[in-house]
């Protein structure tokens, strides 16, 4: 659509106008009706917005540019931006069109972790025909806060308190396993099911099973993506100007390869999925990947097929020679470099996060008195608690003696102090972590004790749950694990918790005077 | 005088009539594309919305966020009423009529008038820069609820948003206040000699009661106003309820009542309910009575109906909050009121009515939407009757139905009034007619698509459907009804593009309509004396009045009309 | 013959304003491959609430019949005494006013406007004011609430009486979006609310309560048919106005209600248990 055209199209349209308006009867002279089509013409064409992209991890970039010693407005060379962008997106694939990148094609573990026809589903744009046919369920019910990257940055992040989670550092809070260890899916789905009470974070207990279960897989995979992201830029910095991630002529793009050179590693999930899976979800792509996850496509440059990695043919080391000669590249050097990258920041995420699927779910023992206020041992566990409160456990440094959280108040979680402790900032100077909040950091906020006597607890409110959030900690926080007490130490703390003074003034244990009740005789 | 002082700041009530008039037809604009926008999302929720998609949330691919929906809906209320309708009523027709109407000069106070607009723009500067704070604009809906708007944290559009919707308020507050003090001593003040209170053409009846409304309901408002803005930055807490628990953490505080502010609020928001309806049941008065050529029908009990409902106005404001939580007793209570005040807008139809039976209609544009407005206020008024059951309300409170209704009587009434009050009295204004033609178009148009946006709507407020919701395929019970809300959507894009005709008329006529004379429509009342337009000072000799404005087709005379300020006397004919 | 154009369009806000609300009321036809069936009230499950529709129903046929009138007289004006070519002789009547007229259609609206004042009446204090009666131990008392339900951004928290069989207590069972209620019994609900407004409405049950943070309040009901019903949020709440839902299932009472936050730790309420006494629902009448 050509703008000028339509401009000229208005100008002319208004000259004619002023020579014949209407009549001396009032008739209107048709041809100014031209300026209502010109218009609506100008107005559908400016209508379309792009597709969207993965957000560039600034943060780390700046981050990274600090910890290198870069001086103040000095980045890294431009080249290592495009290969790590390149990298992910050529591994991962787009928010329209997800890829996972399996090293050994269908025989790589990878595929056992995720559903494709899930990934798919909750990838894209949204579509709400109908209820089963509903895609684009991430950005659907999570892109506002946690943004289309996962990045915790979505439009509406900024106003809420916690800030949405930032996925792409792979730490999770609410978990039954240790630190460094991530939750399972079923844990992931009773967090989507349950919500985190005292945060923005709602419940999604209405969604069928298949909706949750897709959304887990997609955010392990929006982690899964954030962290190899955060990797490779981390690679980059032990990297000269001159060098590269992959041994490539300057001016070549990573990109730019033919599927084969760049090893085969990012596989569409379309062509993951079951031929019968595939066929509605594909009509809602747009582009070519749709069209390639039918099997029977023998095109001989679709190279990227899902069996592909099962043979090494002659055939295909002459294409690649062949394209090496046409671009002036050294695939072998290439192929290593990816090796090396595959080795090193690839292959940690994917086996952190492979660890799950051997999980065994923990059954864990409740002791009869944590519940049961009569039982007889319950007293005399209270009493314990209350001495590993205010002693060995040292919970009041935190929480406060009364347990309102008044304690320390001026830490910041580690999603916080990953960019904080850099160049060792000062929270209180917003002067100090501007240049952080440009490139993509939230402003700083201490994150603060949990004020136990709410009887919210964001974990969830089982006797479990609280018994995992005081033995493991929680990740990402201050918490610290309380690897020193026994199982019956953490219950005692559990069941003095558990006594605190209810104090939810909203809802008192005296119920107010319904309003509608006093009218009743 | 300069451009400045002619123009500008004039304290002209003409001048002053047609900047309100102007201003609020932008905004007019700008609400309407704030409602096409919502009715994109609500048609197909959260795909590419064009323009402000690519614009402001690109990184999304064009996919709005839901507090922006919520700021849409709340900033379309908020200047479709305080910005649009209550201005264009009372800043507008109020103030270019009045003076003209009545046989003065001028206002009672030239220089207060001039504030009164002046007033006006720091309130569309608040507005405007809220849209640029955080959030992106209040989002507690253009009723402003607390304690999501008094909650920082309770919404994002809850903090300095927030404040400078309510600043921008007060000062709209401020403005109408002036106006109604102006209104009520020009109109009380400043008659020509002979024009009694029952020689008053109905707008000007209508213009006065709303005066009086205004000034006795507004205090109320401002008060409010500033008790939210105290809880807001002064740490009080007027509608903060003990113990409330946002997100995880206590508010500090407490011993309000949240319900406070809705009766408050509404105390002054029912009356204006009225403030924007009976200046168009005025208006609509004098067009039909003129252009059906034949007096109006029962002059006086129109006259008692529209001071009952400035009373019964008063105290019907509770059939807003009949589920609010509000004591049911005084609900019941609130329930009889209402279902009383049906009584009069009853009267006023079935008398327009009458008065059309037997007259000779001349079919202007200004006519046809008087007639429109009589059957879309029909449709409004009488699903306001099932509104005031309180029983029923349990089911629809919060739906569509009430959306449709008020929508029927606010856009299908008032705002179909304020068009067709623009093709009458734009000769007097600007001195030319507007395109007859396109006026009929417009019309035409404009009359088919509100009811293919609104009437619809019906059905979906009867199948339960909430209003203010992002997206109802969220729900269960609701998505079945999409295609319902595409059609409504298609029909509001549609009803927002016609409305170019509007405007091309509008500035078109300005430089190539016909000339008009003084009395282009061969209308009664005094300000079809004066010279189209009228120069300052209005009128150029003293004016005596004989007669009512209604003496159309008296029998016995040779024209169908009897100017109020032609001496004559008819054979044993006396006006009324 | 414009006039006649306008006439014909205006003679369709009767013939379709009626005729599209009785084809959505008789639940027949479809436009454009959209079916009409369905366009009207939901099915109601609530006893309680046959009135409101029995009053939605009536109102709408008062107000049809108005309509009807006035519009159609409306059309048939602008058909009849438009000025046209053909009626250059004929001048419009001088009528000023009819009191015979005018006291006709004041007192007759106003007559139908007050009979419909009183007879909603009892209506509204059923549904808003008289608890349902149960008989223990010989007296009739009032239905205590079997649960509480506090409505929060964005989600509704369902709070069950623990084993001290209280509510409001630190032992309470919380569930979040998941109510179960009996069937066939009047449940009675303490609806509150921990941050802003919300509103608790079901509409298959006609019940709508705003729920004020500081205020409780109580809602009654009874489900006559077993199944799934939406709970929804009528009342603007903030960004996530739209996704505050939650279901109430409606199950036979003699089933077990599991609220379950997980597999492993359940809690198990027995809906009605504390009202095995026969339960008599009975107006409080003067």
């Amino acid at each position: 659509m050509a703008l000028d055209e339509i401009g000229g199209n208005l100008l002319r349209t208004c000259s004619e106008a002023k020579s014949g308006w209407q009549d001396a009867g009032g008739r209107m002279n048709l041809n100014s009706m031209r300026f209502f089509i010109a218009l609506i013409v100008l107005i559908a064409g400016s209508g379309c917005t792009p597709p969207p992209q993965f957000r560039e991890n600034g943060l780390e970039w700046y981050k990274q540019e600090r910890t290198a010693g870069l001086k103040a407005g000095e980045k890294f060379a431009d080249h290592h931006r495009h290969d790590v962008s390149d990298i992910v997106s050529d591994w991962f694939g787009t928010p329209d069109q997800p890829a996972l990148p399996l090293v050994e094609g269908a025989e790589d573990p990878l595929v056992q972790l995720f559903d494709p026809a899930g990934l798919q589903r909750a990838a894209g744009p949204v579509v709400s025909r109908d209820k089963e046919s509903s895609a684009g369920l991430y950005r659907r019910h999570c892109a506002h806060c946690h943004g289309v990257t996962g990045d915790g940055m979505g439009p509406t992040a900024s106003f809420l308190s916690p800030y949405p989670r930032d996925f792409r550092l792979g730490r999770f809070k609410f978990k039954s396993s240790t630190t460094g260890t991530p939750p399972t899916k079923a844990e992931l789905k009773l967090l989507l099911q349950n919500g985190v009470p005292g945060t923005s974070m709602p419940s999604f207990r209405l969604l069928s099973d298949d909706e949750l279960d897709a959304l887990v897989d997609y955010v392990i995979y929006l982690s899964m993506r954030g962290m190899v992201e955060r990797f490779l830029v981390a690679a980059v910095r032990d990297l000269d100007d001159d060098e590269r991630l992959v041994n490539l002529p300057k001016d070549m793009h990573f990109r730019d390869l033919p599927a084969k050179a760049k090893g085969e590693i990012g596989t569409p999930v379309t062509k993951l999925m079951k031929p019968e899976a595939a066929g509605p979800d594909t009509d809602t792509l747009e582009g070519t990947e749709g069209k390639e996850s039918q099997p029977e496509s023998s095109e001989p440059e679709d190279a990227k097929e899902v069996g592909a990695g099962e043979s090494d043919e002659a055939g295909d080391a002459k294409s690649t020679d062949e394209a090496a000669g046409q671009l002036a590249f050294d695939p072998e050097s290439v192929e290593e470099d990816l090796l090396y990258l595959v080795d090193e920041q690839l292959l940690p995420v994917a086996e952190k996060w492979l660890g799950i699927l051997d999980s065994e779910p923990v059954e864990i023992e409740v002791p009869a008195w944590v519940s049961d206020p009569k039982h007889s041992d319950y007293a005399a566990q209270v009493e314990n608690g209350h001495k590993l409160y205010f002693g060995a456990a040292n919970c009041v440094q935190c929480h406060g003696e009364t347990g309102v959280g008044d304690g320390q108040t001026n830490n910041f979680d580690d999603w916080t102090n990953d960019w904080l402790k850099v160049e060792g900032i000062d929270p209180n100077d917003p002067k100090a972590w501007a240049p952080y909040v440009d490139a993509g950091a939230p402003p700083p906020r201490p994150i603060m004790p949990r004020n136990l006597r709410l009887g919210v607890y964001r974990g969830g409110d089982r006797d479990s749950d609280l018994f995992y959030r005081i033995r493991n900690g929680i990740e990402g926080t201050p918490m610290p694990a309380s690897l020193t007490l026994t199982d019956e130490q953490v219950w005692a703390l559990v069941v003095y918790v558990r006594q605190m003074p209810f104090e939810k003034m909203s809802r008192p244990a005296t119920a107010p005077k319904a309003e509608n009740q006093r009218s009743v005789r | 005088m300069s451009f400045l002082t002619k123009y500008v700041f004039s304290s002209d009530h003409k001048v002053i009539g047609i900047q309100f008039l102007i201003s609020s037809l932008i905004w007019f604009l700008v609400g309407g594309l704030m409602a096409a926008a919502m009715r994109w999302q609500l048609a197909w929720p959260w795909s590419d919305m064009p323009i402000l998609g690519s614009w402001l949330f690109e990184s999304e691919g064009g996919q709005i966020s839901p507090e922006y929906y919520t700021m849409l809906l709340t900033m379309h209320g908020t200047v479709m009423v305080f910005f649009v309708v209550i201005p264009i009523l009372a800043g507008a027709f109020g103030n270019f009529l009045i003076p003209l109407m009545i046989g003065a000069d001028d206002m009672a106070f030239p220089k207060l008038n001039m504030l009164s607009y002046w007033f006006m723009w720091p309130a569309f500067i608040c507005l405007l820069l809220s849209f640029a704070a955080p959030g992106f604009g209040p989002a507690a809906g253009w009723t402003s609820y607390p304690p999501l708007a008094v909650f920082e944290k309770a919404a994002p559009g809850s903090g300095l948003a927030q404040t400078l919707w309510l600043t921008g308020l007060t000062f709209v507050g401020i403005s109408s206040m002036m106006g109604s003090i102006n209104y009520i001593t020009t109109i009380v003040q400043m008659r020509a000699p002979g024009m009694t209170f029952f020689r008053l053409p109905m707008t000007i009846w209508a213009m006065l009661i709303t005066a009086i409304l205004q000034a006795f309901a507004l205090p109320v408002l401002t008060a409010a106003v500033l008790m939210q803005i105290a809880d807001r930055l002064l740490g009080t807490c007027f509608f903060i309820p003990e113990g409330a628990l946002v997100g995880d953490s206590l508010v500090q505080g407490g011993g309000g009542q949240a319900l406070l502010w809705q009766h408050l609020f509404w105390f002054y928001s029912h009356p204006a309910v009225y403030i924007m309806l009976l200046p168009a049941m005025g208006m609509a008065s004098d067009i039909l009575s003129s252009m059906a050529r034949k007096p109006l029908f029962g002059y006086r009990p129109m006259v008692y109906s529209m001071v009952s409902i400035g009373g019964l106005g008063f105290i019907v404001w509770g059939h807003h909050m009949f589920v609010s939580g509000m004591q049911p007793l005084v609900g019941a209570a609130f329930m009889l009121t209402t279902i009383l005040i049906a009584l009069p807008s009853g009267i006023k139809t079935f008398n327009w009515l009458a008065t059309l039976w037997g007259g000779r209609l001349q079919l202007t544009t200004g006519m046809l939407f008087c007639l429109g407005f009589i059957a879309m206020f029909v449709i409004g008024g009488l699903s306001g009757v099932l509104m005031a059951v309180a029983p029923v309300t349990i089911f629809i409170h919060d739906t569509y139905y009430i959306v449709a209704h008020f929508h029927y009587v606010l856009f299908g009434g008032t705002s179909l009034i304020v068009i067709g009050s623009i093709y009458h009295w734009y000769p007097k204004m600007f001195g030319r007619m507007m395109s007859e033609t396109l006026g009929k178009i417009h019309f035409f148009t404009t009359f088919v698509l509100i009811n293919c946006v609104f009437f619809p709507m019906h059905f979906l407020g009867a199948q339960g459907l909430p209003r203010r919701y992002a997206d109802f395929t969220h729900t269960d019970s609701f998505a079945h009804l999409q295609p319902v809300n595409e059609f409504i959507t298609y029909s509001a894009f549609a009803l927002v593009a016609v409305q170019v005709v509007f405007i091309l008329n509008f500035f078109g006529s300005m430089l190539f309509g016909r000339k008009a004379g003084n009395n282009p429509w061969n209308a009664n009342s005094l300000e079809w004396v004066a010279a189209s337009p009228p120069p300052h000072g209005n009128f150029t000799s003293p004016l005596v009045v004989y007669r009512g404005p209604y003496e159309y087709s008296v029998p016995g005379r040779t024209s169908d009309y009897w100017m109020q300020t032609d001496p004559e006397e008819a054979d044993g004919q006396a006006s009324h | 013959m414009m006039h006649r154009f306008w006439a014909i369009l205006f003679s369709l806000v009767p013939v379709l304003g009626i005729g599209l609300y009785v084809l959505a009321v008789v639940g027949k036809g479809s436009i454009g491959g959209f079916s009409l069936a369905g366009l009207w009230l939901p099915e109601n499950a609530n006893p309680y609430a046959t009135t409101i529709d029995h009053l939605f129903d009536l109102v709408h046929i008062i107000c049809g019949v108005v309509l009807g009138i006035t519009t159609s007289v409306l059309a048939y004006v602008i058909w009849r005494y438009a000025d046209h070519s053909g009626r250059k002789n004929e001048a419009a009547q001088y009528v000023t006013h009819n009191a015979l007229l005018e006291w006709i259609w004041t007192v007759i609206p106003a007559a139908i406007l007050v009979f419909l004042g009183f007879y909603q009446l009892q209506v509204w204090a059923d549904n808003k004011m008289n608890r349902p009666l149960e008989i223990v131990d010989g007296q009739s008392q009032a239905v205590e609430p079997m649960a509480l339900v506090v409505g929060k951004q964005f989600g509704w928290d369902v709070y069950y009486p623990g084993p001290d069989g209280r509510l409001g207590t630190a032992d309470d069972q919380r569930i979040e979006n998941d109510l179960t209620v009996p069937v066939g019994q009047p449940v009675v609900l303490r609806v509150e609310a921990q941050d802003v407004l919300h509103s608790f409405a079901i509409p298959g049950l006609r019940v709508k309560q705003d729920v004020v943070p500081g205020m409780t309040q109580l809602v009654w009901f009874q489900v006559d048919k077993p199944g799934t019903y939406e709970i929804l949020c009528m009342e603007l709440c903030g960004w996530g106005h739209y996704k505050m839902r939650a279901r109430m299932k409606a199950v036979a009472p003699s089933a077990p209600v599991v609220a379950q936050t997980a597999p492993a730790d359940s809690a198990i309420i027995e809906p009605g248990a504390s009202t095995t006494t026969p339960v008599v629902v009975e107006e409080v009448q003067d």
